[in-house]
């Protein structure tokens, strides 16, 4: 590798010797970066598909908990409330109450849609289980930010009794 | 209008004492400006432990007016913005908004001139945020809600062209000498194609962190802090420790080498680039500050240091601004960490966030150029490899300590993959794609459809 080539161009100029780090080749150090970052994305993404996503309730809730992916399970408090933009639903909340306490959840765009066209979200009373990302802040308090309408799932029909 | 700036300021020291403000205001300054000193420190992942703490404080029943929480929080990040240039460029260890100071800051270094580009980085910081503060106070307020209707609906499409830009400024590097051929493909690829394979793998570590982080749920908030160590603060930190070069003897010359058009051109320039970072999404100062010397033509190391060091002030405190003008309220940046805890109070809290920027933004950089003198002396005598080793491992009993054994594992493979730029010359802004892809994709509707295939949701 580092002897001068002849080639129709002419002879190149020697190259220098690869470079060492503290004994170790570049090119080991090399190699071992690109293991470790396959290696770490790979375990990484296992430990992701297979952790179990904490159920809260709405007094575990802290600032803290910023961008956490839980569940949380209740019964429909009121009826989703849904806002429009030009026409078209674009956000749509509602309470989940447990032990007397609520907790807010949030749906935006493209499943704010979808979860409209269910009829069972205007019905109060139903018990619901939700996936999604906790977003906190002094004003509105904390909130459940719902990401794909599969994540919200109804674990009991509507009862007949509405939550007092 | 309706006298904002100095009614704002007024209404908050009738009730907290002006004297009481500015003494948080300067105990944020000192204490971020002696950390912003470690290599590959973030102010970021100290006030992770100073959000633990108030949180802590609540609990106890010791409420800290929200004022305190702002100013301090933003004399901390303010002041890291300006004092960052000391690691960035003295000791080799750039944080994400700092990664294109570091070539022309090392040139300087090596010929002996790396107090000149501190000080010409803390010169493009302390001139962007004196047009800050007018701006903060008249033009945001009453233009900014307007903008942001405008502006927000192609906030996804802006970061799919930046991202464009990015990779296609990746421009072979090698491949020019030798007969034509599989081999010399190869070798002029081989950066552009590491640069390629990094933003692939940010990319997809982003989705990772942001749709199923495996921190502990209570430390969410600091999910991504053991990934920028590992993407931007260690692989410097461990090329330092391998590499241990020395630079040569530094002089400190009585006057910048800059002129007024100089100075402005490039605090113009990085101002916007930093603005637009700051605007939107997972932009960085650094970026920012790459797509406005690309958009000027930049081509004086001086104007490229004075605009990263404008780009990073602007990006750093101007999101803080966002966070406060009424009638936006965005959260970018830092604002996350505050957020949970301050309620951005309409007019009261620009003015004290105006003021505040200025107070630190000023202390930052006489406290940047004190603390260059006291360094760069006893720069060919400092031992990189040692001061490297010190500071990775802070970083990882920082990171164990917030995130645990989880957080270091995050750490590790974001190590793995911010070597990689760093090991085979292609551009470490690559790594930002760890915030820009899962981002981008979130915002064009996409994502959690993204996330759902790979198995995230």
């Amino acid at each position: 590798m580092n002897d001068p080539q002849t080639t129709e161009f002419g002879t190149e100029p020697q190259r220098p010797p690869p470079p060492f780090a503290g004994g170790i080749r570049m090119r080991t150090v090399r190699w071992m970066a690109l293991a470790l970052a396959v290696g770490g994305l790979v375990l990484l993404h296992r430990a992701a598909r297979h952790r179990e996503l904490p159920f809260v309730g709405a007094a575990d809730l802290t600032p803290s908990m910023q961008f956490a992916p839980v569940r949380a399970r209740g019964i429909l408090d009121q009826p989703a409330r849904i806002h429009r933009r030009d026409g078209e639903v674009n956000v749509i909340s509602f309470g989940l109450r447990e032990n007397g306490e609520i907790i807010h959840a949030v749906a935006f765009g493209e499943t704010a849609r979808i979860l409209a066209r269910n009829e069972s979200l205007s019905q109060p009373g139903g018990s619901l289980q939700i996936t999604g990302v906790v977003q906190f802040s002094p004003r509105y308090g904390p909130q459940i930010h719902i990401r794909l309408p599969e994540h919200v799932e109804w674990t009991e029909p509507v009862s007949r009794e509405l939550p007092p | 209008m309706d006298g904002t700036g100095v009614a704002g300021v007024a209404a908050v020291t009738s009730a907290i004492p002006f004297i009481t403000i500015l003494g948080v205001i300067l105990a944020g300054t000192v204490v971020s400006a002696v950390a912003s000193c470690i290599p590959g420190f973030h102010v970021y992942n100290l006030m992770g432990f100073m959000v633990l703490g108030v949180l802590h404080l609540e609990a106890a029943g010791i409420v800290l007016a929200p004022e305190f929480i702002l100013s301090g929080a933003v004399a901390m990040i303010v002041t890291f913005a300006v004092v960052n240039s000391l690691p960035a460029i003295l000791l080799s260890a750039p944080d994400e908004s700092a990664v294109f100071t570091v070539l022309p800051g090392q040139q300087y270094l090596m010929c002996g001139r790396g107090w000149e580009a501190v000080m010409l980085t803390a010169c493009g910081s302390l001139g962007a945020a004196a047009l800050l503060a007018p701006a903060a106070l008249w033009l945001l307020p009453a233009h900014l809600p307007r903008w942001h209707r405008i502006l927000q609906p192609h906030a996804h499409w802006v970061l799919w062209v930046v991202m464009v830009f990015m990779l296609m400024s990746e421009w072979p590097r090698g491949g020019t000498r030798g007969p034509g051929g599989w081999r010399r493909l190869l070798d002029g690829w081989k950066s552009t194609g590491a640069g390629l394979l990094t933003f692939a793998m940010a990319g997809g570590f982003g989705f990772i962190l942001l749709y199923r982080a495996p921190v502990p749920a209570e430390r969410a908030f600091q999910n991504l802090m053991p990934a920028f160590v590992g993407l931007f603060a260690a692989p410097g930190l461990l090329v330092n420790i391998l590499a241990a070069n020395r630079p040569p003897r530094q002089s400190i010359p009585d006057r910048l080498d800059v002129t007024p058009a100089i100075l402005l051109t490039g605090i113009l320039g990085g101002g916007l680039g930093g603005g637009m970072a700051a605007y939107f999404p997972g932009i960085t100062g650094g970026v920012g500050g790459f797509l406005a010397g690309h958009a000027g033509a930049q081509r004086d190391e001086r104007i490229f240091l004075i605009s990263q060091g404008a780009s990073k002030a602007v990006y750093y405190a101007g999101a803080l601004l966002l966070f406060v003008v009424p009638g936006v309220y965005l959260t970018r940046s830092g604002a996350w960490l505050i957020r949970g805890l301050a309620d951005p109070l309409p007019r009261n809290d620009v003015a004290l966030v105006t003021a505040t920027i200025l107070v630190s933004v000023t202390s930052a950089f006489v406290l940047t150029d004190a603390l260059a003198r006291l360094i760069v002396p006893r720069l060919h005598r400092l031992d990189y490899r040692r001061l490297s080793i010190g500071a990775l491992a802070l970083m990882v009993a920082m990171v164990a300590a917030m995130t645990g054994g989880a957080g270091l594992l995050i750490m590790i493979t974001g190590t793995g993959i911010g070597l990689i730029p760093v090991l085979h010359g292609a551009r470490r802004m690559n790594c930002l794609a760890v915030l820009l892809l899962p981002l981008a994709c979130n915002m064009s509707g996409f994502g959690p459809r993204i996330a759902a295939l790979l198995g995230l949701v």
